[in-house]
């Protein structure tokens, strides 16, 4: 078999369902060499991790397999495919192991961690079980876990996800497996955290000649770690080739579309070169100072900074629609008040779109929670169209939050699943009504209608239930319900974090028309730099709390004046192979240790949400 | 990594709270407990403030409850200022809390015995009865319910799940009389009558006359928690951590018994601490079934009797027991879960 550590030839599952045969993968055909990183890439549904689980047997009983999955086990080769369970057990981990998409469940909350990466070695090998917990000792080591002895006797929940991700990797890697498969090993993870895992898992391919098959929707990851390029759609690889390939001159439409459907921040090369200050300033140094935004000594561009002082002598004679003034926000944990937004400033007028970014635990959704009265800040003043939240009572509080709409996260949850959709829609219409009077059924009906055409949802729809749609669709019904009252304010809370890279590009290009139709003032809550930077005109960084950075978009992403800012984008990988060497790069020079920023410190308790 | 270099000071100030949960986890458990003890102490301290209004609630009150119906008012008036029932109502409580706290639960109106004295006699009893029961239903319900898990929707599951539906819905007196029918006077395998004596150690000497008032005891309980661990154990089947375990070459059978089990047990033992006063009923149904001497025999007798202080001794008893007992099912379950140790509920 040469260097080739899995050959999957002609593979074929189908899932066995209440409603019939379900075929999930058709013919796959790949090899993947030592020391080689070969990427699956595609849209959920596209049958990319069900190939993964294949090639460990771990599918479930209701699939059938046929076809052939062969592993090089030293000189012998073994076909997964029809291997018996109680063979399989020893494959696994020995052979082929497996790095799993949710950092924060793919560890047992009742064993030390080391006990668990312990087991992985006496699963294998006989030795006594002091000699393993030494071995665990040196795999946390290896895979950058500070301290790995004391951090050995600690349970998962005592680590943050970027270092859980760290100890599922030491797990995979306990035996010197000749293959890991990776499915989705950086999706849960903020992008700074995603970069120290990314260089890590590039270390052990280098270092250790381990191949690597990497399942991933994010064709940034691809360019970053992968040496060859397999796309699936509807269970087949439609393309496949070297990096450099597939992803500059793709070949297949869909991977085209995919592409192109891949939000992106500016390359790494126009950065640095700055007009906006004459050098990035460290943070932590002047953080709170800083909250105060452009006054620092950069006169060109004291207009930019819309926020804070700025903003009274500021000539845009746009409507301010949300005005947060010297914000602190405090959460309850245990009876102590832990402070998750600390003295935030921010402005949106009528017709912008403002981004608040930052990673998780920053406090941005803390932060807009505020904006929709949800939560009263300890100091400050979150003002609408400006009127005091915190002050206005009764009707007029009703009448002042009925000119803010608000989209969640999760499509599926934040719809009742036992109503209509047009029912959802109309139930703002219902509680409100319009200038002071009730709507009749009839009205509600027309603008329900009016709704689903506004977000291109057929017509209809207003008859079905959320479980009829799909997850773009459900996000669309919510952006529907969420303009159903006219807002002149909308808060977006990483509306699309939950759907892939196309559907998501449909659901910003709804509310993009709408937002420029419409005119109403948006704060885009998100954690994705790509989204942010073609959708917004203006962006806020937070972080643990505290604004770092805002202005015009296109300024703060092509010249950050903070480092912190800096580092954050230069995590963000692109899915040009050549450019994602050159930002690693300007990273690595950014933080001279690999994921230094974010994956060592657990997340503030209290802050993320 | 990133508490080794102060220098890049984001990183620090990001995690700079991440010791306090770190901490409370590990000396945490001392405090965890004293909270939960204070906790446990209020509630009693709330049950007996209730147990004892409600009681004084009662028309014609503790007098007419035992002189009876024909009692004059000087009988009445002459028991009342005998008993110290014609003081002020918080005085008679605060009476009655300092002289529970020092033992003193009073005296019986009829059985000529000090409260504390009658309850001595039964409490152990009571408790080795419904200790057994639970210990032999656990001992069976969490591996049946492990097996049925493991092997959700085979013929046998679906046999163990009715025969846990119909254990359940029998009654508990119905089921005592079944299992005297077809075991002792069909069978003639184990004697009708519970071991009867006064001390632990006389009922212990007869364990085969033990073996019915147990099992009683023990069926529902086995039918309700082995239905909890099944379904306990199926959440946890389906979790990550599973999948994790077995992408490191973990067998089956040690995936359930290493990984499974343990984290199945929290909600299990959670639902057994809350389960603890269903027991006391229970108890209550089985001792006068097979005559046993134990504290349900005494709480019948006296709520027939209106036999007041040892009706609010034995709800006081019972609800001490109640709180130790999810207390206890607390510290178990911070024991099997570390997550829980932060002290959160």
């Amino acid at each position: 078999m040469s260097d080739v550590v899995l050959r999957i030839r002609d593979l074929d599952v189908t899932f066995t369902t209440g409603s019939g045969e379900v075929p999930a993968v058709r013919g796959v055909d790949l090899e993947v060499r030592r020391g080689r990183v070969v990427a699956l890439v595609g849209e959920s549904g596209s049958g990319k991790s069900v190939t993964s689980l294949s090639v460990l047997g771990l599918l479930p009983s209701t699939a059938r397999v046929t076809g052939s999955v062969e592993l090089a086990d030293g000189e012998a080769v073994r076909d997964v495919v029809g291997t018996p369970e109680e063979q399989l057990v020893d494959l696994r981990g020995r052979v082929v192991s497996m790095v799993f998409q949710e950092p924060m469940t793919a560890l047992n909350p009742t064993m030390t961690l080391g006990d668990q990466i312990a087991e992985a070695v006496l699963n294998h090998e006989r030795v006594p079980r002091a000699v393993a917990r030494e071995r665990a000792v040196g795999l946390l080591r290896s895979v950058g876990i500070p301290e790995p002895e004391r951090r050995a006797g600690q349970y998962p929940h005592e680590l943050s996800g970027g270092q859980r991700q760290r100890v599922v990797i030491a797990i995979a890697l306990a035996c010197e497996p000749q293959l890991i498969v990776a499915d989705e090993p950086t999706t849960a993870l903020d992008v700074t955290v995603q970069a120290g895992i990314l260089d890590l898992l590039r270390e052990l391919v280098a270092q250790r000649g381990t191949a690597l098959l990497l399942v991933t929707h994010n064709m940034g990851v691809v360019a970053d770690l992968a040496d060859e390029v397999a796309v699936m759609s509807g269970g087949r690889i439609v393309e496949h080739g070297p990096v450099e390939q597939v992803l500059l001159a793709p070949e297949h439409e869909y991977t085209r579309a995919l592409l192109d459907a891949v939000p992106a921040v500016p390359p790494a090369s126009d950065r640095g070169s700055s007009d906006r200050g004459s050098s990035l300033s460290r943070p932590g140094s002047e953080v709170s100072g800083v909250s105060t935004g452009s006054t620092g000594g950069v006169g060109s561009t004291g207009g930019v900074g819309a926020t804070g002082d700025g903003s009274d002598t500021d000539a845009d004679p746009r409507e301010v629609v949300l005005d947060l003034r010297g914000v602190s926000l405090d959460y309850r944990v245990q009876g102590r008040h832990v402070r998750a937004v600390e003295r935030l400033d921010l402005t949106v007028r009528a017709g912008e779109m403002l981004g608040l970014v930052g990673e998780s635990g920053s406090g941005k959704s803390t932060a807009g929670r505020a904006c929709l009265g949800l939560l009263t800040p300890a100091e400050g003043e979150v003002l609408l169209l400006g009127t005091s939240v915190a002050r206005a009572r009764g009707k007029a509080r009703r009448r002042l939050l009925a000119d803010v709409g608000v989209v969640f996260q999760d499509p599926g949850g934040s719809l009742d699943p036992r109503r209509l959709v047009g029912e959802s829609i109309a139930e703002p219409l219902a509680i409100h009504g319009r200038d002071g009077r009730r709507l009749t059924a009839a009205e509600k009906r027309a603008r329900v209608r009016e709704l689903l055409d506004a977000v291109r949802l057929p017509a209809g729809a207003e008859r079905r239930y959320p479980h009829e749609f799909s997850g773009g669709q459900r996000q669309r019904i919510g952006l529907a319900r969420a303009l159903a009252l006219r807002p002149r304010l909308l808060v977006a809370d990483e509306p699309t974090s939950a759907l892939d890279v196309s559907v998501q590009a449909e659901v910003l290009q709804v509310l993009r028309d709408l937002h420029a139709e419409l005119g109403f003032g948006c704060l885009f809550i998100s954690h994705d730099l790509g989204v942010v930077h073609e959708l917004t005109d203006r962006v806020a960084v937070l972080r643990a709390g505290r604004l770092v950075e805002s202005g015009p978009t296109a300024e703060v992403f092509r010249a950050p004046r903070e480092l912190y800012t800096a580092e954050l984008l230069a995590s963000v990988p692109t899915p040009d192979p050549a450019a994602q060497r050159e930002r690693r790069a300007a990273r690595q020079a950014l933080a001279p240790v690999p994921g230094a920023v974010a994956s060592g410190a657990a997340p503030a308790p209290g802050a993320a949400l | 990594m990133t508490t080794a270099i102060p220098a890049q000071s984001g990183a620090v100030e990001a995690g700079a709270a991440a010791p306090a949960p770190v901490r409370a986890a590990r000396g945490g458990f001392g405090r965890f407990l004293i909270r939960r003890v204070l906790q446990a102490l209020v509630v009693i301290l709330v049950v007996s403030v209730i147990v004892f209004a409600l009681l004084h609630a009662l028309p014609g009150g503790p007098a007419r409850g035992v002189l009876g119906q024909q009692a004059t008012e000087e009988q009445i008036a002459a028991f009342e200022a005998a008993n110290g029932l014609d003081q002020p109502v918080v005085l008679q409580y605060l009476s009655f809390l300092g002289r529970s706290l020092t033992g003193d639960l009073g005296e019986s109106y009829l059985l000529n015995q000090s409260v504390s004295d009658a309850i001595a006699l039964r409490l152990p009893k009571t408790l080795l009865l419904t200790g057994l029961s639970l210990v032999v239903a656990v001992l069976i319900a969490v591996p049946v319910g492990v097996y049925q898990a493991v092997r959700r929707n085979r013929a046998v599951d679906y046999w163990l799940s009715t025969l846990a539906i119909v254990a359940y819905s029998t009654p508990t007196f119905f089921l005592g009389m079944l299992l005297i029918l077809l075991l002792s006077q069909t069978a003639g395998l184990f004697p009708a009558a519970a071991p009867q004596g006064t001390g632990i150690a006389e009922v212990l000497a007869q364990p085969d006359a033990l073996v019915l008032p147990v099992l009683t005891g023990a069926v529902p309980i086995v039918a309700t928690f082995s239905r909890y661990m099944r379904s306990a154990t199926l959440d946890n089947l389906g979790e990550d951590y599973v999948r994790t375990a077995r992408a490191k070459g973990t067998g089956r059978r040690r995936v359930v018994l290493r990984h499974v089990l343990r984290n199945s047990l929290t909600p299990v033992v959670a639902m057994l601490g809350y389960y603890l006063p269903v027991m006391f009923g229970g108890a209550l149904v089985v001792e006068q079934l097979f005559n046993y001497p134990g504290m349900g025999l005494l709480f019948w007798s006296a709520a027939q009797s209106s036999d007041f202080p040892v009706l609010l001794g034995c709800v006081l008893v019972i609800s001490v027991a109640t709180v130790v007992g999810s207390l206890l099912a607390d510290v178990v379950q911070a024991v099997l879960d570390p997550r829980t140790r932060g002290g959160l509920r």
